[in-house]
């Protein structure tokens, strides 16, 4: 049995996934940008050699130079120090918007699962229902009842992915439910709430953290495309989205206003997929052995 | 067949129910009086018994569970009320914007079976060879790359430096096919490198599977050539599952076209849903969301009825 062998030598369990998760070279250029993008939101700001709100009304819109290795934007702000500080927005939304959608999410997808029934049947359809809207159409409609800042745009992200959590460990806690050994813990006599986050819990972590890293990604693309429709972080604040949508208007003259934004999200979205995807990988209990 | 389809149809009513549900709270939250969604910010112009009226004209002085079921009966009918600036009717104003949207919807499904599925069907026929790495690359390249930087490179190339193609603007397909084309091939283009993207991932994976299946030994050792084997046997098999992605994928071209329509400047659905959000038309907004929502249900339906269609061990099965 599976869970039995990996009870009994998970130190091999872990270095197993370790070696597994290294093994592919994709899944290491994933760990390198996702620890590059940690790394720019934690300290960019520290770094930024400019203030990113400072204006040099004479060097509007300037290429790269020495002093401004990015060049300016339309205001003569530096291009570098704006992307350095919209890092860190950028990151806030990835982070707290996969722990506002994924703990709730797990949470209703153990108890409906375990409880099946009537509970489950409504709850699946409500999710199947909220899962049908278009993501960035249901979370611009959020943004737009709510009001366009960066909590809502974190609320509006959370909401919209959320229902994919939830279904998720449904499935899993599902199958989990039948092996033997949770009759056996339930047949000595503990309770539903032991049994639930104790004993079936475990069984979902590796499914949720895969999840989890796409989830950062999709979050920080979604950040983006509100603010760049005008409806997410409102400017001054520097961030990716804003400044793609202000740098569009120069697409002609100044296309670095778009493309350096442009390409940390897209560096962000492949890392944090391709860590998702090597995570899966090493995480899988069925692989230990072969791996 | 027919109970399958009756079945499917039934199944989709709940859901239905929930998004018009969604939708109407969502209307709900906004602060304040909810007349403020029927009439905009400019309630200073209405005098108190127009606010009446309007208010008995939309149930709202009525229990919150006999509004939404006003709202819904009226939904159903197609009347969304009016747009507050020009009181033109939501409907009258939508109906003119599908064209561009489902134009550029189609063509991105085109572009996309042909590129994801053609390179789908290169990499898994040459497993773990070059083209197999370059497809994969590009594949993964494709799922991560924003619509922003992909519309703006392609704007930047083909219609600022290289002059091949319009940057903005829509020709309506029946006054001229091929300028319409053009005016849509960028949108398209955009949007069908995510989907591609996908689709490419599936149809390796699918066709990798069933090629390992004994009857296509079979058609091998009985001498039949390599494409037939691929085109008559194995493909059929392998994309059953690419179809349930179209399905699925149709929210994700919709949220898309929010984003390209913005750059290109393309008068589509997604380009009114932006204007409606920023002008405050609340209730156009609630008619494309439910829009929205209704027709990814209804895709996936036709998915699953062409699944049935396809597929004999359901077609069978359900008689």
């Amino acid at each position: 049995m599976q869970p039995a062998s990996r009870a009994e030598r998970p130190r091999l369990f872990f270095a197993n996934a370790v070696r597994r998760f290294f093994a592919r070279r994709l899944v290491v250029l994933g760990v390198v940008l996702v620890s590059f993008l940690v790394l720019l939101g934690a300290f960019g700001r520290f770094i930024a050699p400019y203030n990113p709100l400072a204006q040099d009304l004479v060097n509007v819109l300037t290429p790269p130079t020495m002093r401004h290795w990015l060049g300016t934007d339309e205001l003569g702000r530096d291009i570098l120090s704006r992307l350095l500080w919209g890092s860190s927005v950028s990151l806030q939304v990835g982070i707290a918007s996969v722990l506002m959608a994924s703990i709730p999410g797990v949470f209703v997808g153990l108890v409906v699962a375990y409880r099946g029934g009537w509970l489950d049947s409504v709850v699946m359809r409500v999710l199947d229902g909220l899962m049908a809207f278009p993501a960035l159409i249901l979370a611009l409609t959020i943004v737009a009842v709510l009001g366009p800042n960066l909590v809502n745009v974190i609320i509006a992200i959370a909401v919209t992915s959320f229902p994919h959590y939830a279904r998720l460990v449904r499935g899993q806690v599902l199958a989990a439910r039948e092996y033997d050994y949770i009759l056996a813990i339930r047949s000595v006599g503990a309770g539903d709430t032991r049994i639930m986050f104790r004993h079936l819990l475990p069984n979902v972590i590796s499914p949720v953290l895969v999840q989890a890293s796409l989830g950062v990604g999709f979050a920080i693309m979604a950040e983006a495309g509100l603010s760049f429709l005008g409806v997410g972080v409102q400017p001054p604040t520097p961030t990716w989205g804003t400044m793609i949508q202000v740098g569009f208007q120069y697409l002609e003259v100044a296309p670095g206003l778009v493309m350096a934004p442009g390409a940390l999200i897209f560096m962000a979205v492949l890392g944090f997929n391709l860590l998702g995807d090597g995570l899966r990988e090493a995480l899988d209990p069925h692989l230990t052995r072969s791996g | 067949m027919a109970r399958y389809i009756v079945g499917r149809l039934l199944a989709a009513i709940p859901v239905i129910f929930v998004i018009a549900l969604t939708v109407f709270v969502l209307g709900r939250l906004l602060p304040g009086d909810p007349i403020t969604f029927i009439v905009g910010t400019s309630q200073a112009t209405y005098t108190p018994e127009q606010l009446a009226a309007i208010r008995h004209d939309y149930g709202l002085d009525q229990p919150i569970y006999v509004q939404f079921g006003v709202w819904l009966g009226k939904a159903l009918t197609g009347d969304f009320g009016r747009s507050f600036q020009s009181r033109q009717p939501v409907l009258d104003i939508i109906v003119p914007r599908m064209l561009p949207t489902a134009q550029i919807a189609i063509q991105t499904w085109i572009f996309a079976v042909i590129i994801g599925i053609g390179a789908g069907v290169i990499s898994a026929t040459a497993p773990n060879s070059w083209k197999d790495w370059l497809g994969t690359l590009t594949a993964l390249f494709g799922a991560a790359i924003p619509f922003f930087l992909t519309a703006s490179l392609l704007m930047f190339a083909f219609a600022l430096r290289l002059h091949w193609l319009p940057a903005s603007g829509y020709v309506p397909i029946y006054q001229d096919p091929l300028g319409s084309l053009r005016s849509t091939l960028l949108p398209s283009l955009t949007l069908c490198l995510g989907l591609a993207a996908v689709l490419t991932r599936q149809t390796r994976s699918g066709l990798i599977d069933v090629l390992r299946q004994p009857y296509v030994t079979t058609a091998r050792a009985k001498g039949l050539r390599e494409h037939l084997v691929l085109s008559r046997h194995a493909l059929k098999n392998a994309l059953l599952p690419v179809l349930t992605i179209m399905g699925f994928q149709l929210g994700n071209i919709f949220g898309g076209a929010v984003i390209t329509e913005t750059i290109f400047a393309i008068p589509g659905l997604g380009r009114l849903m932006v204007d409606s959000v920023t002008g405050r038309e609340y209730l156009v907004l609630q008619a494309l969301v439910l829009l929205a929502g209704t027709s990814v249900v209804l895709a996936n339906i036709v998915v699953d009825l062409l699944y049935g269609v396809l597929d004999p061990r359901i077609r069978l099965r359900h008689g």
